[in-house]
């Protein structure tokens, strides 16, 4: 075997015992908000993640949400592999999002199944740092595959999808259920969405929390109020 | 053909973003980092070539650097050679110069005149700025070429450190520089009053005989023969000898390197899918060689199936950056082989790479690095477009039109590969717009609506809506020029499950949806 090969292998295993030794430290912070830890355990998700965002209708937030966290898992340096199979995908209100392009790749396959193949090769890459796709429907195999890919390649996968996947078994690590809630004051840049967790490894299923997305400046935050109600209360229980 | 201060044309040519900006370009050495050429822009600021680079960013904050890249500068003027020959078979590369020996060229141009106007031409077409000579020897010419008028009447030769800088064409075309004759009866007049520096003399005999004051040729012709070499060097008589015709000078010819292919032919022909994948991997390994050899990697690779009867079978591939790993170019071809039937056995198999680029050896590091990432990005899109087609792997670009259909482009990857493209338009400009456009508006029903117009209650997609709260209009009239306008008045609409859409009513007061803020 040549001597480059050798060393390559060399260089990908080391890169894969650090991943598993540490599964959190390449991803920092994907989530970026402290309330994530009331509901999910350690408040972060892994590398290798795979989570699903479920919701009733379009226009609920489902894809903002999966920017916010996607930009948070590829940090500085790693892609984001977007699937755009129903081609419409609208890239300038990605960039308000603080998503840098020239580190976006967008897939536009034609057919639905190359979607799956594409993200599962990206995942595989450890350059790219998180994917995003509207699967709708996803065979068991299918997600395994996908899960394994992330796993692979250290990245995380964002899968959009309705609520009718709630029937179909998944091999997601996180389920998210998101609903829009009305927005009491008329603003037509900010609004809110319910995120229910369905499922997470060693957490309590059906904890919630409300997010404030503002489409202006392209924020995504615990609402203002809810964020000093929680600031109040820590030092008490630090203090307990 | 002398291209002025060639590294800063060369880049100002490759990022045309630049032309408006003061650039310089730098080098790293053991003493710090400094200035080896700079644009008019940046020397109107007062940044000179030479300068330590900290004081050129003291004098100028928006100075923009380049690191010398003397391979890829040299592979471009190489592509230039390549275009030259079609004036002569004879052309030679200097550092910033095109030789050419157009000896008996001339009768196919009609004229040495008629040749260096159409090479001027053409090279002004191309973008580049040139300054051609014509003359009888080579040194003449030379001289001719780089030689520039001073304020006060003198010459000086250009590519020196001074006043005079390079300044890039700012349109696509430059400026027109007629190109100089000397006729042969007058090389020793022409020659008399340029700088000594003209006859591409070592810089250690510039300044001995500076230091004498010996400032023109015809100074250095008047001086006695015999004591030159002792005083001076021998190249100072050689090079006065060759430029005026008493000595012949040999111009050693740029040959471009023969295209790396390699092929092979089976003893039968055969469609069994193990023996042709083994026989590709002899030949990509073949073809690996020569490309390390050569310092390069495929940016194309071709692969061709020759049959008995059939026609052949062409399959090429694009890569996102050059290459030269077998096994990776092996994988890409296999993903294309995949997705063709072979009509026949194959009796022949040829491999050519049609295109190269500049790949040098580089050290392999056991930890991540940069450079790293950015190859396995470009692996991941090589096998994305393999497999998927080129147009399906892209990068979004914004477009400044106000129409928002119009305002984004999804350009292939493998474009963005060979080009540096200019940055995104800043978003701080762009008015809020949804993550889910339609790419064309769908209608909607609408079933009531509010005083001013907007729908309240509407149809869509089998399902009833209610508009709870709605805000604008945006108006957006525009797209003359593209044979049909368009004049829409955008209303963002909360509904009654608090999902945000986009919506518009067009002239004669019909709906669409457009969006949804998902």
């Amino acid at each position: 075997m040549a001597r480059s090969k050798i060393l390559q292998d060399l260089a990908e295993r080391i890169a894969a015992i650090e991943r598993q030794e540490h599964p959190c430290r390449q991803v920092a912070s994907v989530m970026g908000m402290p309330a994530w830890g009331d509901i999910l355990l350690g408040g972060d998700l892994g590398a290798g993640t795979l989570v699903e965002l479920l919701t009733t209708e379009e226009g609920t937030g489902a894809w903002t949400l999966a920017l916010f966290m996607a930009r948070r898992a590829c940090g500085e340096r790693k892609v984001l592999v977007v699937a755009d199979n129903e081609k419409r995908f609208y890239p300038p209100a990605a960039f308000r999002l603080h998503i840098d392009l020239q580190r976006m790749l967008v897939i536009r396959p034609k057919q639905r199944p190359q979607a799956l193949a594409a993200l599962t090769q990206a995942l595989r890459c450890p350059a790219v740092g998180a994917v995003i796709g509207k699967l709708e429907r996803l065979s068991a195999a299918e997600c395994r595959r996908l899960q394994v890919a992330a796993e692979t390649g250290g990245g995380v996968s964002f899968l959009l999808r309705s609520t009718a996947a709630l029937r179909q078994p998944s091999f997601a690590t996180v389920r998210l259920l998101l609903t829009p809630v009305a927005n009491p004051v008329a603003s037509s840049t900010v609004r809110y969405v319910q995120v229910e967790v369905i499922r997470f490894r060693g957490s309590k299923a059906g904890q919630s929390l409300l997010l404030e997305i503002d489409d202006e400046k392209g924020h995504v935050r615990v609402p203002a109020s809810l964020a000093a109600a929680t600031s109040l209360s820590q030092p008490a229980r630090a203090s307990g | 053909m002398y291209l002025p201060r060639w590294p800063l044309q060369h880049l100002c040519h490759s990022r045309p973003e630049l032309r408006d900006k003061p650039v310089a370009i730098i080098q790293r050495g053991s003493g710090g980092a400094h200035l080896t050429s700079c644009c008019a822009r940046a020397a109107r600021a007062g940044v000179r070539a030479g300068m330590p680079l900290a004081e050129a960013l003291a004098i100028c904050r928006q100075l923009f650097l380049w690191e010398a890249d003397p391979a890829n500068d040299r592979l471009a003027l190489e592509s230039l050679a390549e275009w030259a020959q079609r004036f002569s078979p004879i052309v030679s590369l200097d550092a910033d110069s095109l030789l050419l020996d157009i000896s008996g060229c001339a009768s196919c141009f009609h004229g040495e005149d008629n040749l260096a106007q159409q090479a001027a031409r053409e090279l002004r077409g191309q973008g580049w700025k040139a300054r051609i000579a014509l003359a009888g020897t080579l040194g003449a010419a030379w001289a001719v070429a780089h030689a520039e008028r001073v304020e006060g009447g003198g010459w000086r030769v250009a590519g020196g450190e001074g006043r005079v800088a390079f300044s890039p064409a700012t349109h696509h075309r430059p400026p027109a520089t007629p190109p100089v004759m000397v006729p042969s009866t007058d090389t020793e007049q022409m020659l008399a009053l340029l700088p000594i520096a003209a006859l591409r003399l070592p810089a250690e005999a510039v300044q001995k005989l500076a230091a004498v004051g010996i400032e023109r040729i015809e100074q250095l012709a008047a001086l006695p023969r015999a004591s030159v070499p002792g005083r001076f060097g021998v190249r100072v008589l050689e090079r006065l000898d060759q430029a005026l015709g008493r000595l012949p000078e040999l111009l050693v010819p740029y040959q471009s390197p023969p295209e790396v292919q390699a092929g092979c032919d089976f003893e039968y022909a055969t469609d069994r899918r193990a023996v042709i994948d083994h026989a590709l991997e002899g030949l990509l390994e073949r073809i690996e060689t020569t490309l390390r050899a050569r310092n390069r990697g495929a940016r194309n690779l071709e692969c061709c199936f020759y049959h008995e009867t059939s026609a052949p079978l062409r399959l090429t591939m694009e890569l996102f950056r050059p290459s030269r790993s077998a096994q990776h170019l092996g994988k890409l071809l296999r993903t294309r082989l995949e997705q063709v039937q072979l009509a026949e056995p194959v009796r022949r198999l040829q491999l050519r790479v049609p295109a190269v680029e500049l790949l040098p050896e580089r050290q392999l590091e056991l930890f991540e690095a940069g450079t790293s990432r950015l190859e396995e990005v470009g692996d991941l899109i090589d096998r994305l477009a393999s497999q998927f087609g080129r147009e399906t792997v892209t990068f979004a670009r914004l477009i400044d039109d106000c129409q928002p259909e119009y305002a984004c482009r999804f350009d292939p990857a493998m474009d963005s590969g060979r080009q540096k493209q200019p940055p995104p338009v800043a978003g701080a400009a762009l008015p809020g717009r949804p993550l889910q456009l339609w790419p064309v508006p769908m209608p909607i029903h609408v079933l009531a609506t509010f005083p001013a117009g907007v729908p309240f209650k509407f149809l869509w997609s089998s399902k009833e809506y209610t508009v709870r709260q709605r805000w604008g209009p945006e108006r957006i009239a525009t797209g003359w020029w593209r044979g049909c306008d368009v004049q829409r008045d955008y209303y963002i609409v909360e509904t009654h499950t608090g999902t945000r859409l986009w919506l518009f009513r067009e002239q004669g007061n019909r709906w669409f949806l457009h969006g949804c803020f998902d």
